[in-house]
């Protein structure tokens, strides 16, 4: 790299030197171009001033004089009385004006030289054969040609000199002239100006070496600089060399380091990729496991959505069911209404019309017909009765039940005291346990009090020493509280039990004891629809026990 | 005693029960003037004077409307219902003289402002008390509401 950095530099120094030799020589030449048109131009203007001066001679001096006879001569001896010949006068200009300057020297030659010029006029050398030939051929150009003289270098400009239609006529009668047919547009001469250029080759010779000077300067210029920017390149190469020896150091020092980390990256990457299988190996396990579960949970969902459609089903047959009770419970309704009102007219027809018969044909009647008319009215009414109690028994069915805390105590002490007060003249002994609460629908419980009170009063009319007792038990091994009933009445047989509650089951006569038989059928519906049982142990003559239970939990599963 | 002139509107649809009312009323010498209605339709028409009842005197208006509940065409409920909402019938006294004991019929009847609910017993000399003790009260007993407010 030092080698290349050099040799581009000294590469560089000889193209710069080339350059300077060629341009140097370039100068030179144009210099010399230079020189040689200025001279040219130069000579140019020298000759035109020559020929105009001379036409101008010619047709304001020459051809106004002709008239008056005044000669021309062409020996410069005569003037005193002739005017010089155009041509004379030309070649009188050009000495006294190259007497003037500086070398630059005029000649007019020809072949026909005028007798006075014969040793000088003609043509001396070579050239000025050359440019009459040429000149002769081409009227209407120049001939010319540098050439040494004398050590120094001269432009020679030859033109020619054209016979003139003023000039004929004077050339073809002037007693001297070497020839007498002359014709207009022939060359009569040649006009030669010798012009140095050396004046110009000195000035601008000046400029050359000046030039030159300032190249040389330049070339000197640019080595100095050169040779500072290669000692400053070098140096500044040499501390890049230390740096980078110095970078190559901390770099191998780096390398080592990173190849250890390298090494300790591939073991854990070896040890990660390791790990990383294991996991897959887990992740595929898993997987496995829950697509498992997964069609596990598709099972249960499947089996679940069966189990929801038949729950659906069940609904819906639920709810159809429901709907079916609710419309034929309307239908019992429709039906007692219809009973409540429609039956009970006839009856009082019935009964009304019996009455009638018995007030307004009262006489007409003996007293077998008044009896059998009024058995018609009692046992209408009667018939009313059995409709009421099946009505009632009818609304306890559908009725709702709205649980709350009973004292049942206080209840059949009230009861009691009724029945007391519709049979002012009985004596019966009642024993009401105290404290006794239970969680019922007040009203249908008082139904169940009642009744079970009534008939306990009602069954033992007959005795002296009636007794009735309410109280309650709990059975040791669960919580169930039964109360009880109890009479010393007239009891029933234990064979007919099943049937004591039955709608409308009688045990005794109605003459015996009256009612309607519907009682325990009432109890038992309440009871029942209170989560509860009811049952009785009875012995004819002595009396009857009526135990009933209420639900526990006071019976909430019924409340509606 | 009794002013012959006020009127007993009887709304029964069965001819024995008309038959038995109109004995009871006699039996208990009850000779008030009454009119009865053999559904609902004919009860409207007499109280409001239309239908085979136009153009009779609509300033007497009777005193008590015995009102019997399962009428044909309309009801005795729907009876009560116009009667109570029209500014003429609005005061007077109704009541409810049926068969039946629903609580139902009861409530409805009471909700719509009859003035009384009585339900006919079947036996007849319960009846006819029933009869004497409903003359006495509302016939006798019972100051009705003046007519100026009656018809307003």
């Amino acid at each position: 790299m030092h080698r290349l950095h050099e040799r581009i530099v000294l590469v560089l120094s000889i193209l710069f030197g080339i350059c300077l030799v060629i341009m140097a020589v370039h100068v030179t030449q144009i210099q010399s171009l230079l020189v040689k048109a200025v001279a040219f131009a130069a000579a140019d203007v020298y000759m035109r001033a020559l020929t105009e001066f001379r036409t101008l001679y010619t047709s304001e001096v020459v051809q106004r004089l002709q008239p008056i006879h005044v000669s021309m001569s062409q020996n410069d001896q005569h003037y005193v009385s002739a005017i010089p010949l155009p041509a004379t006068l030309t070649r009188m200009l050009g000495q006294r004006m190259a007497a003037r300057h500086r070398g630059e020297t005029t000649r007019l030659y020809s072949p026909y030289p005028f007798p006075l010029h014969n040793g000088t006029g003609g043509l001396q050398d070579q050239f000025e054969q050359e440019a009459w030939a040429y000149l002769n051929a081409h009227p209407d150009r120049v001939f010319y040609r540098f050439e040494e003289r004398d050590g120094q270098q001269v432009l020679r400009y030859a033109t020619p000199d054209i016979m003139r239609e003023e000039c004929v006529h004077c050339h073809n009668t002037h007693p001297e002239s070497p020839k007498r047919d002359w014709q207009v547009g022939q060359v009569r001469g040649i006009l030669e100006v010798r012009y140095p250029v050396r004046r110009w080759e000195a000035l601008s010779g000046t400029t050359l070496w000046n030039t030159y000077g300032l190249m040389g300067i330049m070339a000197v210029l640019w080595l100095g600089g050169l040779g500072l920017v290669v000692t400053k390149l070098r140096r500044t190469a040499q501390e890049l060399e230390h740096k980078v020896e110095q970078r190559t150091a901390a770099l191998k020092f780096a390398n080592g380091q990173l190849e250890e980390e390298i090494r300790i990256r591939r073991e854990a990457e070896a040890a990660l990729r390791e790990a990383r299988d294991q996991l897959e190996q887990r992740v595929s396990e898993r997987t496995a496991a829950l697509a498992e579960a997964n069609e596990e949970l598709k099972r249960e969902i499947a089996e679940r959505r069966r189990a929801e459609e038949s729950v659906r089903k069940l609904n819906d047959d639920l709810l159809r069911r429901t709907a079916q009770l609710e419309a034929s419970n309307k239908e019992l309704e429709a039906f007692s209404y219809s009973v409540s009102h429609d039956l009970r007219a006839p009856l009082r027809g019935i009964d009304g019309f019996s009455q009638a018969v018995l007030e307004d044909y009262h006489d007409k009647l003996d007293d077998m017909g008044r009896s059998y008319l009024q058995r018609v009215r009692a046992a209408s009414q009667r018939m009313a009765q059995l409709i009421d109690a099946m009505l009632n028994l009818a609304r306890l069915t559908r009725a709702d039940v709205s649980i709350e805390p009973v004292n049942l105590s206080e209840m059949a002490k009230v009861i009691i005291q009724d029945l007391q007060r519709t049979q002012p003249h009985r004596t019966v002994t009642c024993t009401i346990a105290e404290g006794l609460h239970a969680e019922a629908d007040p009203n249908l419980i008082r139904v169940v009090l009642e009744n079970l009170l009534g008939n306990a009063w009602k069954f033992t009319s007959e005795r002296t020493d009636a007794h009735i007792e309410f109280g309650c038990h709990k059975a040791e091994t669960s919580t169930e509280v039964c109360y009880y009933v109890r009479d010393n009445g007239a009891g029933f047989d234990m064979t007919y039990v099943h049937k004591l509650f039955g709608a409308f089951q009688r045990l005794h006569a109605f003459s015996e004891f009256p009612g309607v038989g519907i009682g325990l059928a009432t109890v038992q519906r309440i009871i029942q629809q209170h989560g509860g049982r009811v049952w009785a142990e009875g012995t004819v003559g002595e009396g009857a026990t009526f135990y009933f239970t209420l639900r526990t939990n006071g019976g909430r599963a019924h409340e509606r | 005693m009794r002013d012959k002139e006020k009127v007993i509107l009887l709304v029964e649809d069965h001819p024995d029960d008309e038959e038995l009312t109109m004995r009871a009323l006699a039996k208990n010498n009850i000779i008030n003037e009454v009119v009865v209605a053999r559904d609902g339709v004919q009860a409207l028409e007499y109280l409001f004077g239309t239908g085979a009842y136009a153009g009779r005197d609509m300033t007497k208006m009777p005193e008590i409307v015995l009102l019997d509940l399962k009428l044909p065409k309309v009801d005795g409920l729907e009876v009560l219902r116009r009667l109570r909402a029209d500014d003429r019938t609005k005061f007077l006294p109704v009541v409810i003289l049926t068969s039946s004991k629903e609580e139902q019929d009861i409530i409805k009847s009471y909700q719509l402002g009859a003035n009384s609910y009585v339900r006919k017993p079947v036996d007849f000399q319960e009846f006819t008390k029933a009869v004497q003790q409903l003359g006495l009260y509302w016939l006798i007993l019972n100051e009705p509401a003046p007519e100026k407010y009656a018809s307003r």
